[in-house]
């Protein structure tokens, strides 16, 4: 469905990926979280992935980071899958992939000053260099002044935490940014500031980015191509202005319909004219 | 302001968290039958407004000024007033029907209870209208959905159930607080459309609160724009969209004007409001926005007033004169990304 041409920097081949638990009970119980997705990210790609709760999204993403390991199928990066990795491989991946999610607050430590939230994946992964000159670089290029660095997270704003976690993502040197609802938790009035900073950085660091939302109108600002999942399977995978000014797929049709927009009055039908369940 | 008489009057409304102001100076009304959006961001106050109206204000808030619901005052109505009119003439629905049901109780019991309570229906009368109810907010199969527990439900079927309580008793207003938020979007869709259409049917005023602008403009006739505790900017919704004059007000238009499926990315960076919303008593005295605001000056050091008519805003500098001819009708989605700083080249 991508574009050909070139080895995939990440690939997912055929991924199925089930939870398993115990009701109360004591009866296993199976959550099919995602089921026969192949979807292959290619070097430069601005990949969006779209899809409402329980469309597996999240889980798509974890597995992109090995996070977690597919129940089928196989995750590939530049060619190799991931789950036959070993430590050191791992560490390569980690260096490559890096992920930011969306409650900046949740991944920061809040007893580590930013500075040293920003260096400590440097260290983890053993990367060369001056750490503090890149700490500076890097709030520099999230739009933060250098003495935030000296700031730990609760004196932060929402936004500017976020900034932070951008920066510390990108602190390896990442070929590849995964954003997971990154703007997700954001006021309206920041949530434009960040999305500039995704994209600003994207491009001038050459970054290939898959963009995780449940938001198809945040995605158009930062993605060139979108896949929508539903229920744990791939239902359209196009160019953005492709799906966004002709989706193919009727639950995308849906989807796209359903986002409220400004200066269109609520159109609403007495009936069940909400075409629900027409895919 | 508005035609009509006032259902709910709100006057100089101030709310504080101890010795932090929350809400300052909020004074609106909503008329019968009128559907009126309040907006704004975390911090502005738009929820602790709505519990001072209904009269459930966390511990530690204290609210003074006046709150009017058909004439009658709620500060300093006693608690059992209180409790006849909650639920019954006022209602509200929360962002989070998890939290406001109870996970022990059936839920058809749960609404039953208020038809009981406000309605001294006997037990198998209220169950019938709960089923009719359970109908009319679009659950499916009302009758077995009597017996569900709320963790049973999905995230949308709780919310309908809390609609179907919210209306049990038509309403005269009910007080709908980001209802939709924590839904799915194409669920949203749905719910939203089943608020509208019950508020119709009752008859009943919505006061719709939410971060999000274009899901209030989409449902509502009036918006009430809140920043830092104050209510900066006040119109018809048409007249807001086409001609914000708080320059917060058109950041915000601006912005989420941008923020849709209909706006390419190849439009150039998205307009953003500089700055961040700041914490809870730290809002700067004088213009709530001057700490964020490009237009500010000197004379921002002093509370503008919330001055005009039908569209009022509160703003030494506003961004679009004031209208010499009568108002612009709807406008077009992306439209207004024009104004405010930053716009796409």
């Amino acid at each position: 469905m991508s574009q050909a041409g070139g080895v995939p920097l990440l690939e997912a081949v055929d991924v199925g990926k089930i939870y398993r638990s115990r009701h109360l009970l004591g009866r296993p119980v199976e959550a099919r979280a995602l089921e026969g997705v192949s979807i292959a990210v290619r070097p430069g790609d601005r990949l969006a992935i779209v899809g409402e709760s329980g469309s597996g999204k999240s889980t798509l993403a974890r597995l992109f980071v090995a996070l977690e390991q597919p129940t089928s199928g196989q995750v590939r990066f530049e060619g190799v899958p991931v789950n036959a990795r070993d430590r050191r491989g791992l560490v390569d991946l980690r260096r490559a992939v890096q992920i930011v999610f969306q409650d900046p607050a949740g991944s920061l430590d809040p007893r580590m000053r930013t500075g040293e939230s920003i260096a400590e994946p440097l260290r983890a992964l053993r990367v060369t260099g001056d750490h503090g000159a890149r700490v500076n670089e890097l709030l520099a290029a999230v739009g933060l002044p250098a003495s935030t660095a000296k700031r730990y997270p609760h004196e932060l704003s929402g936004g500017q935490r976020q900034r932070v976690a951008i920066a510390r993502a990108l602190a390896p040197h990442p070929r590849l940014l995964v954003a997971d609802e990154a703007v997700s938790a954001l006021d309206v009035s920041v949530r434009a500031q960040v999305l500039n900073v995704i994209d600003d950085l994207v491009e001038r660091y050459g970054l290939t980015l898959v963009f995780i939302s449940h938001d198809l109108a945040v995605v158009r600002h930062v993605c060139t191509r979108v896949a929508v999942l539903y229920r744990g399977r791939l239902v359209e995978d196009a160019p953005a202005q492709q799906l966004y000014e002709s989706p193919s797929h009727p639950y995308t049709r849906a989807l796209l319909q359903a986002v409220p927009r400004l200066g269109r009055p609520f159109a609403y039908q007495p009936a069940a004219t909400a075409g629900q369940k027409a895919w | 302001m508005s035609t009509g008489t006032a259902l709910l009057e709100v006057s100089g409304l101030c709310v504080d968290l101890g010795r932090i102001p929350v809400v300052s100076d909020v004074s609106f009304t909503v008329t019968a039958g009128e559907r009126v959006g309040l907006i704004g961001e975390s911090g502005s106050g738009k929820s602790v407004t709505a519990l001072a109206v209904i009269g459930l204000l966390p511990e530690g808030m204290s609210a003074r000024g006046q709150v009017r619901l058909e004439g009658e005052p709620l500060f300093g109505a006693p608690e059992r007033r209180m409790s006849e009119l909650r639920g019954n003439r006022v209602t509200m629905v929360f962002q989070e029907p998890m939290s406001a049901l109870n996970p022990l109780m059936r839920v058809g019991r749960q609404v039953a209870e208020v038809l009981r309570v406000h309605r001294g229906m006997a037990r198998r009368a209220a169950r019938a209208r709960v089923v009719e109810l359970f109908a009319r907010v679009g659950l499916e199969e009302p009758e077995q959905q009597l017996r569900a527990f709320p963790h049973q439900l999905s995230g949308g079927q709780r919310q309908r159930v809390m609609l179907a309580m919210a209306i049990a008793c038509g309403p005269a207003i009910v007080l709908a607080d980001e209802p939709t938020t924590a839904l799915d979007v194409t669920v949203q869709a749905q719910v939203l459309r089943e608020l509208r259409q019950l508020v119709d049917e009752e008859g009943s005023s919505l006061l719709l609160i939410s971060h999000d602008l274009a899901v209030v403009a989409s449902l509502c006739e009036r918006l009430l724009v809140m920043y830092g505790g104050r209510v900066v900017e006040s119109g018809a919704t048409s007249e807001l969209l086409s001609r914000p004059r708080h320059p917060y007000t058109a950041g915000l238009v601006a912005t989420s004007a941008a923020v849709s499926p209909d706006h390419d990315r190849a439009a150039g960076p998205l307009p953003v409001i500089a700055g961040t919303v700041p914490e809870l008593g730290s809002f700067p005295s004088g213009c709530v926005f001057r700490g964020r605001c490009d237009r500010a000056s000197e004379v921002c050091q002093r509370l503008p007033d919330l001055a005009g008519d039908d569209h009022q805003v509160a703003c030494w500098h506003p961004v679009n004169p004031a209208p010499a001819t009568p108002p612009r009708a709807a406008v077009q989605a992306g439209g207004p990304a024009s104004i405010g700083a930053g716009s796409a080249s």
